[in-house]
C-alpha cells in the first residue's frame, strides 16, 4: 500500500519549491509587468520572439525542472495559471510577429521608411557623429523601425546608431501606424496592444497568486522566503588536522 | 576638423552600460553594485552622448571573454538575460568586434597588463590612422596608453565634464 506523506515543518522539499520555482517566477513576472506597463514587449526582429518575456518553463533553471514538476503535483491549481500565462505570451508573440511580417511586406511602409531615411541623410553632416549616416544599415532600417513600433519605444539611448533618426521620426511613424491600420483593416497593431494588455493582466494575477502561495508555504512549513546564505567554514586548525 | 573617428571600448565601460540597463530596465537589483560610475539617468545620458560622438565603436574578442567572466559571477538564473542585453547593446550601438591574436602581442606586455588590455593597445596601434581613443575604467590601461602615445579616456573624465 502506498501513502502520500505531507511535507513537515522546515521541509527542504517545500523550501526548494520556493527557491528554485516560486522566487525565480516572481522575479521574472515583476520584470515582465514592468516592461508591459510601458507596453514594451521586448520583441526582436532577428529572433521574432520576446527577449525578456518568456514561457514559465523558460524562467526555471534546467536543474530545477523536477522541482517545478513536484511543485505542480502538490499545487495543481498552478498548472492552469501557468498555461494561461504561456497562452497569452504565445498569442502576443504571434500577433507581434504577424504584424511585423505584414508591415515589412507592405510597399507603403518601405516607401515611408525610405522617405524618412532620405530626409535624415540629407540633413546630417559628415562631422555630426551623434547623428551618424545610416547608409550601412539601410537594408535593415525597416526592421528596426518595425521593432521599435512594436516595442512602443519613444526614445532610444544616445549611443544607439538610430537614436537621432528615431528621435526625429518616431512620432511620424506612430502617426503612420494608425493611418496604416485604417488602410489595412485586418491584422492590426491594435490587436498586438490588446494581446499585450491581456498578458499584463494574466501576469499580474499570476504574480499575486505566487506571492500569496509563497507566504502560505513559508508560514505553514516555517521556511524562510529567501535561501539562507551558505555558511563558509574556516580552515581546520593545524592541531586538529594532523 | 573633428577627429572623433574610432572609439575602442574596454570591458569596464561596456559592463557599466549593460548593468545600467539590467538594473533600470529589467530590475536586476543584484547588479546594482556593478554600477561604479553610471548609476543614474544624467550620467547614463552623458556617457551615451560621448560614445555616440564617435563614427565607429569597436572592441576585441578578449573584451568579450572578460564580459563572460563577469556574467559567470552573476546568478545562474539571470545569465541568459544578461547575455541578451549584451547582444542587444552590441547590435544597437553598431559595435564592431576584432580579433587580436595572442601570438601577435608582445609577451612582456601581456605578462604585465594581461591580454585584454594589450589587445586594445594593439588594435589602437593597428588603426592609428583613425585616431583611436581607448575608453576604460582601468587606470593601468590609461598609463599604458600614455606610454604608447595612444589617446585614452577614463570614464570619470567624461562624467566630470
Amino acid at each position: 500500500m502506498t501513502s502520500i506523506s505531507q511535507p513537515k515543518s522546515g521541509s527542504r522539499r517545500v523550501a526548494e519549491w520556493i527557491y528554485t520555482v516560486i522566487n525565480p517566477l516572481i522575479d521574472a513576472l515583476r520584470r515582465e509587468i514592468g516592461l508591459l506597463q510601458e507596453r514594451n514587449l521586448s520583441w526582436r526582429y532577428h529572433s521574432q520572439r520576446f527577449e525578456y518575456i518568456r514561457l514559465v518553463r523558460e524562467y526555471i533553471e534546467p536543474d530545477a525542472m523536477p522541482n517545478l514538476e513536484d511543485f505542480l503535483a502538490d499545487n495543481p491549481a498552478f498548472d492552469q495559471k501557468f498555461e494561461s500565462h504561456d497562452r497569452n505570451v504565445a498569442t502576443a508573440e504571434m500577433r507581434a510577429t504577424a504584424f511585423y511580417k505584414m508591415l515589412i511586406a507592405a510597399p507603403i511602409f518601405d516607401k515611408d521608411v525610405n522617405k524618412a531615411f532620405q530626409k535624415y541623410e540629407s540633413t546630417i553632416t559628415p562631422i555630426q557623429h551623434d547623428a551618424p549616416s545610416l547608409e550601412s544599415i539601410k537594408a535593415h532600417l525597416p526592421k528596426f523601425v518595425a521593432e521599435n513600433l512594436i516595442n512602443n519605444a519613444h526614445e532610444l539611448p544616445a549611443h544607439y546608431t538610430i537614436h537621432s533618426f528615431w528621435k526625429t521620426f518616431a512620432d511620424d511613424f506612430q502617426k503612420y501606424l494608425s493611418e496604416f491600420e485604417d488602410y489595412k483593416g485586418r491584422e492590426s497593431f491594435r490587436k498586438v496592444a490588446q494581446a499585450a494588455d491581456a498578458l499584463k493582466e494574466t501576469s499580474l494575477n499570476l504574480l499575486r497568486d505566487l506571492e500569496s502561495q509563497r507566504l502560505t508555504l513559508c508560514r505553514e512549513f516555517d521556511v524562510p522566503a529567501a535561501r539562507p546564505p551558505v555558511t563558509v567554514r574556516g580552515p581546520v586548525p593545524d592541531t586538529l588536522s594532523s | 576638423m573633428d577627429s572623433k573617428k574610432l572609439l575602442l571600448i574596454d570591458t569596464g565601460p561596456i559592463r557599466e552600460l549593460i548593468a545600467y540597463k539590467a538594473v533600470f530596465t529589467l530590475r536586476f537589483q543584484q547588479l546594482r553594485s556593478d554600477l561604479k560610475f553610471v548609476s543614474e539617468n544624467v550620467s547614463y545620458a552623458r556617457f551615451g552622448k560621448y560614445v555616440a560622438s564617435f563614427q565607429k565603436k569597436s572592441t576585441t574578442a578578449s573584451v568579450v571573454a572578460e564580459l563572460n567572466r563577469w556574467v559567470r559571477k552573476t546568478d545562474p538564473s539571470g545569465r541568459k538575460r544578461i547575455w541578451s542585453l549584451i547582444y542587444d547593446e552590441f547590435r544597437d550601438m553598431g559595435m564592431e568586434e576584432q580579433l587580436v591574436k595572442l601570438l601577435d602581442m608582445p609577451l612582456d606586455l601581456v605578462a604585465r597588463c594581461g591580454p585584454t588590455d594589450v589587445s586594445l593597445l594593439k588594435l589602437a596601434q593597428q588603426q592609428i590612422d583613425s585616431d583611436p581613443v581607448v575608453l576604460t575604467i582601468d587606470q593601468g590601461l590609461v598609463s599604458e596608453c600614455w606610454r604608447a602615445k595612444i589617446r585614452t579616456m577614463h570614464i570619470q573624465e567624461i562624467l566630470a565634464n
